[in-house]
């Protein structure tokens, strides 16, 4: 066996040795909770939710949570061009456009994640539901993201 | 011992040995020796280091620390508040978000 084979062989062993202690350990491990699984603890903790109100809206959250993944990707999407475009020479008329447009799928985001916590907030005791929104919606009405662009988007005269 | 008539014996009486060395003799020996024993390229060294049975421990035991440092640091909690964790679950901008906090 050459040297180059011997070589070669110890350096495949080696990474085969880190990738089954990576699984093995890993399979040990305890698996952390998500921050989905964290939140929907917290919101059982927090707001006092009998049983029958947690599991309707656990449902609940777990629709929302697929439609939050595809609003991520919708204005991932979105602002995608922006970048693209921001490294050649764009026209004002082209950029305005889909700043527009991204800011309307941002809106269209924020309108979702709004509606579903006023119908989380229906199913709680209403004393709790009023307070969950007054809790969360400060947090989340006016994301960064959405003041920038509404500043950059000029309103149509 | 007789031997037959040979052309060679003729020319062997006329060579003469000339018992001087050339006068860079001494220096082509010593830069044949030094370019034998030449410092090893890092190619070699690391070559040669990776041949040794102590390497192999060495490597070992390092990909078991990577392998298992990996799978440790993917398996931690997230350092996130309960509260936090839930405006980060339930918002589509909080990626970024949380990171400007």
């Amino acid at each position: 066996m050459s040297i180059r084979e011997k070589l070669l062989i110890r350096v495949v062993a080696v990474i085969a040795l880190a990738i089954i202690t990576h699984e093995i350990v890993y399979y040990l491990r305890p698996k952390p909770a998500t921050a989905q699984q964290m939140g929907l603890e917290w919101l059982k903790e927090e707001y006092h939710l009998p049983n029958d109100a947690f599991a309707r809206i656990k449902d609940l959250h777990r629709d929302y949570f697929i439609r939050c993944d595809e609003m991520c990707a919708n204005m991932e999407r979105a602002h995608r061009p922006l970048l693209q475009r921001s490294r050649t020479q764009a026209s004002q008329e082209w950029r305005m456009a889909a700043l527009k447009r991204e800011k309307a799928i941002c809106e269209n985001c924020l309108d979702n994640m709004v509606d579903h916590l006023r119908t989380v907030a229906s199913l709680m005791p209403a004393a709790e539901g009023e307070r969950f929104l007054k809790d969360i919606l400060p947090e989340v009405i006016n994301p960064p993201e959405l003041q920038k662009l509404r500043s950059q988007v000029i309103p149509l005269q | 011992m007789d031997t037959p008539d040979d052309p060679l014996d003729e020319l062997l009486t006329h060579w003469q040995v000339r018992d001087e060395t050339p006068p860079t003799f001494q220096r082509e020996v010593w830069a044949r020796i030094a370019a034998q024993e030449a410092e090893p390229t890092w190619k070699e060294k690391l070559c040669t280091w990776l041949l040794k049975p102590s390497s192999w421990l060495v490597a070992s035991a390092a990909a078991i620390l990577i392998g298992a440092g990996m799978a440790w640091l993917e398996t931690r909690p997230l350092q996130l508040t309960p509260y936090d964790a839930y405006v980060r679950s339930i918002s589509p901008f909080a990626s970024h978000h949380l990171a400007t906090r």
